[in-house]
């Protein structure tokens, strides 16, 4: 990863469909990077923090929370937006406690994502 | 009892102190010795002053004799006379009366007209007729009293030639009086010793009997019933060790009695435990006879029926209420000596009201093992029912929570992406590489739904399986190449061991690769890290959850999966084999649901123990090829 890529959109999900999906949401507009492990992730915010990231919350190893828990902790500039297809509304509560930016339930809607992201961005 | 007795002894068979029976006998033998003494002793001093008379006469009658032979020889009877006389001057000398040689008087003492006169009398008869000397006692006639007569013949010295007789009239009246004075003097001295003997005997039958009565009263005291006194009796004989006896006696009976006391104690507190135990506790007990009427019944019972508790006692068991109709069928079909089963779930009407009673029979027996009474016991269950009833929901409710949560899952991810794809298409129509993402991603997550919608019916649906013999390494072997690449991926080590002699098993070999890949790949998961999965093969005689363990010769193939990844809690190990439960975040929650659901339908089992951050171990029973066959 390259410094100064602060402008990139970090997308973190295990399930290879919502990457994809993504990418044919954001791809076209905003640098995106994919990953597809929370351990992977802390890995690559601690060479560099986007302003924005989506994160899923199930996935193997390290979960959506905890990556968020670690996020929030030491970069407060990163705003996280959850996206998760767990409907359990315990989740979300516990992401709101942990200064999520956006909790957003799958099926995700293009136009809301494209609008969160907009705002997040400008 | 034992002073009744005596009391009732001692009235039966006219009571006399020993003291008195003992005075008595020793008074009876003393008046027996000292009369005999008394008797023997006048004779003795009556015939002693008889034969001093006697002597006393003869020696009268010889000096007289002696005197007279001269007048004899000559008939002089005037001296005779003379010499009669001067004889019967002495008072106690009644007469004397000398005969000549032809039986006339010679000379009589005052009666000078009797002289040269036969006398005719008997008496004189006989003194005359006999030739030596004679005393005789006489009576004369009237009331004069008797006398001694002594008569002695006189010979002429040198030949036997008679001149004559003596004879003396000695007085008895002398004699009579002296052995009177002798004999009074015997009585006297007799009734003194008489005396001084009672006042010994009784005084020593007071001292006999003293310890006695000491005895006695301490006896009588104990047989009222009051053991708790003291024995004095010192005298250094059978009395004392007679008493000595007796005391160790009451100090038995009353370390005895304090025994009984205690044990009485006992008794009576466990009997009032019982008897509280049986009021106070919650569950119903009856007890009826083998005739089937109620023997016991304790309150709560008694309210479980909605009877009166006391009223039951001895009645048929038909009186125990109308509502307990299918009691009373169970108890009259306990009472069976051959009806097997025991506990049984029974309704009853209670005031109106439905309640759920579970009945537990057991017999009482006597020492020969026949039934004496059946003791039913009676716990109501309603409200454990409604509960269990309840927490039944509940656990529906929350499996179907879960259920429904992991479908969501596993449904909204697929359909997220389908669904961001089919928005941008008007959009993005004309761009060629979108068209292929679409391609690309569109079916796959449709296919991803299709399949668990496929997961979850083959969950739900009959078993239907193809079964053939089936090779099991081979199996195994396969199975874990379909997960080469992860394994490899993950750094994980497959440690293989096959130790079953037989290869093939009786199985449907689809299903079972499913269910085995399920196993290697949930270990595969938990050992993120890496790490090493042992699997194991072998023959064992024994399934743990089998209800029905065949026997040696057919027995179970035993797979074991045993990994070295995060392990789980045990309330995860609970829930492990539900449809949708998950511990891991990856995964469906439906894989080791489907390999439970399998290996069951092959007649088999498994079960998982696991330790948090040590690791996990699958053990798979499946039947060996005889007994599926």
């Amino acid at each position: 990863m390259n410094k100064g890529m602060e402008n990139t959109i970090l997308i973190v999900d295990d399930d290879r469909g919502i990457l994809e999906s993504f990418d044919a949401m954001l791809g076209d507009d905003y640098p995106v990077t994919m990953i597809d492990s929370g351990v992977k992730a802390l890995a690559f915010l601690n060479e560099s923090q986007p302003r924005l990231m989506f994160l899923d919350l199930k996935m193997p190893g390290l979960n959506g929370i905890e990556v968020l828990k670690w996020v929030r902790e030491r970069y407060e500039d990163v705003k996280v937006v959850v996206v998760t297809a767990l409907p359990q509304d315990h989740y979300e509560s516990l992401a709101r406690e942990y200064g999520v930016y956006r909790y957003l339930r799958k099926p995700l809607d293009v136009d809301e994502v494209e609008g969160i992201t907009r705002t997040a961005l400008h | 009892m034992a002073g009744r007795r005596k009391s009732e002894g001692t009235k039966g068979s006219r009571y006399v102190p020993l003291r008195y029976r003992f005075i008595a006998v020793t008074s009876i033998l003393l008046i027996l010795l000292l009369g005999t003494t008394a008797i023997l002793l006048g004779i003795q001093q009556g015939r002693s002053i008889r034969s001093q008379l006697e002597r006393r006469g003869l020696a009268v009658a010889q000096s007289l004799a002696a005197a007279s032979k001269a007048a004899l020889a000559t008939y002089n009877y005037l001296a005779l006379e003379q010499v009669v006389n001067q004889v019967a001057q002495d008072p106690d000398i009644l007469y004397a009366v000398i005969h000549d040689k032809e039986g006339r008087v010679g000379g009589y003492s005052g009666r000078p007209d009797l002289q040269g006169k036969r006398l005719e009398d008997q008496a004189t008869a006989k003194a005359l007729s006999s030739s030596s000397p004679v005393i005789q006692e006489i009576q004369p006639a009237g009331s004069n009293p008797l006398f001694l007569e002594v008569s002695l013949p006189i010979y002429i010295p040198g030949s036997d030639l008679r001149w004559g007789t003596v004879r003396i009239a000695l007085s008895l009246q002398h004699m009579v009086v002296q052995i009177r004075q002798i004999r009074l003097i015997i009585a006297g001295i007799g009734g003194l010793a008489l005396a001084i003997g009672i006042v010994v005997s009784a005084w020593a039958a007071r001292r006999i009997t003293r310890p006695l009565g000491e005895l006695m009263r301490v006896t009588v005291e104990a047989a009222k019933g009051n053991l708790d006194q003291e024995v004095h009796v010192a005298t250094g004989d059978e009395v004392e060790v007679l008493a000595s006896n007796f005391a160790v006696m009451i100090r038995e009976i009353l370390a005895q009695r304090n025994q009984l006391e205690i044990q009485l104690r006992e008794i009576t507190r466990l009997q009032q435990y019982t008897e509280k135990l049986l009021t106070t506790m919650n569950d119903g007990l009856i007890s009826i006879d083998r005739d089937g009427r109620v023997a016991a019944i304790n309150p709560a019972a008694a309210h479980m029926l909605g009877i009166d508790e006391v009223s039951g006692i001895g009645d048929s068991i038909e009186t125990l209420g109308s509502g307990a109709d299918e009691l009373l069928a169970y108890m009259r079909q306990m009472l069976e000596p051959a009806y097997g089963g025991n506990q049984r779930e029974i309704q009853v009407l209670r005031n109106g009201e439905q309640r759920i009673i579970l009945a537990n029979c057991s017999p009482l027996l006597d020492k020969e093992g026949e039934v004496v009474e059946l003791i039913t016991n009676l716990h109501d269950v309603t409200e454990l029912k409604k509960l269990e009833a309840k927490m039944r929901q509940t656990e529906r409710l929350a499996a179907l929570g879960i259920l429904a949560a992991g479908m969501a899952h596993e449904i909204r991810n697929p359909l997220s992406a389908i669904k961001t794809f089919v928005q941008l298409l008007p959009r993005k129509i004309d761009r060629p590489d979108f068209l292929v993402k679409f391609q690309r991603t569109v079916p796959r997550e449709l296919e991803r739904i299709n399949r668990l919608i496929e997961d979850l019916l083959e969950l739900a649906r009959d078993p239907k399986y193809h079964f053939a013999p089936v090779n099991l390494r081979g199996l195994l072997l396969e199975c874990t190449e379909l997960v080469d690449e992860e394994l490899a991926q993950r750094g994980v080590r497959i440690d293989f061991s096959f130790r079953a002699d037989r290869e093939e098993i009786w199985a449907d070999s689809d299903q079972l690769i499913k269910a085995f890949q399920n196993l290697v790949r949930n270990a595969v998961q938990a050992m993120a890290e890496g790490g090493d999965l042992g699997i194991d093969v072998r023959e064992v005689d024994h399934c743990p959850m089998a209800e029905r363990n065949p026997g040696r010769e057919r027995g179970w193939v035993l797979l074991t999966f045993r990994d070295t990844g995060a392990g789980m809690t045990p309330e995860s190990l609970k829930s492990i084999f539900n449809p949708f439960f998950t511990t891991k975040d990856t995964g469906t929650g439906l894989g080791l649901a489907i390999t439970h659901k399998v290996i069951t339908e092959h007649g088999g089992a498994i079960e998982v123990e696991s330790t948090l951050g040590v690791g996990s171990t699958f053990r798979v029973y499946l039947p060996s090829m005889e007994k599926a066959s």
